[in-house]
């Protein structure tokens, strides 16, 4: 055994917290170390030494003192109203049902969150990628999606309006080249 | 800080909930059942409790702090976490270490103040660098005690001289020399209060008491 494993036992020694098993290899260690000896020496001499720092007596106001802190304390009135939820919670609850309870309104308004969230549009472009810093932003967005796509119905109306006509030409051609139009 | 403390609440919350241990047998601990008698609206549990720890809270606070005065105000503060633990105090804490749990957490914070850090330089130079001065203030105490016996000024030099030694230990050393020498604290109450393990305490107070041989050497221990 090392002289620094020693001395850290012999200071555990002397506080009465050395383990049953170490106290045999102290005990030879010291029979044949001089300085582990010497350094027990000065190990007393600091536990006398360290008797020295006083014991200080509480003043006879402390109590007093204490008490009228605690009442200053009990009338804040965001401490009465913890007290008051504190002692309402205190009755019988089932801890156990409480945590499932609370595990399944966790779990539920996760999946509330979630199916809020927009479908993904094919374009690639959906209001989530674009991430709406507000709710609001996100209103402004769908307003102008759907004025975009009211504008592609008004530029396409003249498409429409020749519809029967497009659709009678397309029916005439042979069928061998309807594939590729 | 109120932050991570209540974060760890809630997930201990989930995980175990605070009536957990409501079922099972009382804890063998006076002051613990004292304490959970006291969770429970028992006034006179809590009255017991401080006039027991009253004198020995005060008294590890005075051994950071030096000053009776601070060491009240300390002592106030931290008995009124114990007051208001009433709401959060669990029986898995032995009341004893969970009460200086919440001591040494206001005795560190005291001590980060600017005015004690100014006071542990001033208190700790001449014991660190002043070599001249060390050697003359030792003869001059040990002509003091060849010729006279032990003077109350003498006494409070010394007192003086192990305070600087003790407050310049590293943080932990020195709040684990306290709690064993002084607070009678086992290695193991000692782990729980410094979340740490008892060989770890072991080793901190070895190096301690190692370091303070070596300091107070010069000055008192060779009398
Ligand atoms: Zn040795």
């Amino acid at each position: 055994m090392s002289c620094e494993v020693n001395r850290e036992n012999l200071t555990a020694h002397m506080a009465g917290e050395l383990a049953m098993g170490e106290s045999e290899a102290l005990r030879l260690h010291m029979a044949v170390c001089v300085a582990c000896t010497q350094y027990l020496a000065e190990l007393e001499r600091l536990e006398t030494f360290c008797g020295i720092w006083e014991e200080v007596e509480p003043s006879p106001k402390f109590d007093a003192r204490f008490w009228a802190a605690v009442d200053g304390a009990a009338n804040k009135p965001e401490l009465r109203i913890m007290d008051w939820l504190c002692s309402r919670l205190s009755f019988s609850i089932n801890w156990r049902m409480a945590r499932v309870a609370i595990m399944l309104s966790l779990c539920f308004g996760l999946s509330l969150l979630v199916m809020k969230q927009p479908v993904p549009s094919g374009t690639g472009s959906s209001v989530a990628e674009e991430s709406p810093a507000t709710f609001a932003e996100f209103l402004r967005i769908q307003e102008e999606e759907d004025q975009i796509k009211d504008f592609d119905v008004i530029a396409n109306l003249e498409l429409l309006e020749h519809f029967d006509e497009v659709k009678n030409q397309w029916l005439r051609l042979p069928v061998a080249q309807q594939g590729t139009n | 800080m109120t932050g991570q403390v209540l974060h760890g609440w809630w997930l201990t919350f989930l995980l175990k909930g605070p009536g957990e241990s409501e079922g099972t047998e009382p804890d063998p601990d006076p002051d613990t059942n004292l304490m959970l008698r006291f969770t429970q609206g028992d006034q006179q549990a809590f009255d017991i409790l401080f006039n027991k720890y009253t004198r020995t809270i005060i008294n590890y606070a005075f051994k950071f702090v030096g000053d009776l005065g601070a060491a009240e105000d300390l002592a106030q503060e931290i008995f009124l976490k114990v007051y208001s633990g009433k709401n959060t105090y669990r029986a898995e804490a032995k009341f004893k270490t969970w009460l200086y749990k919440i001591a040494t957490n206001a005795c560190i914070s005291e001590l980060r103040k600017p005015r004690y850090r100014q006071t542990l330089q001033s208190i700790d130079a001449p014991v660190h660098r002043s070599e001249s001065g060390e050697s003359a203030r030792r003869l001059e105490i040990a002509d003091t005690e060849q010729n006279h016996p032990l003077k109350q000024l003498e006494l409070k030099e010394m007192r003086k001289a192990l305070k600087a030694a003790v407050d310049g230990l590293p943080e932990n050393q020195r709040l684990a020399f306290i709690l064993t020498k002084y607070q009678t604290l086992s290695y193991q109450e000692v782990a729980v209060v410094l979340n740490s393990s008892e060989p770890a305490v072991k080793s901190l107070i070895h190096r301690a008491k190692e370091t303070l041989i070596a300091k107070l050497k010069p000055t008192s221990l060779n009398r």
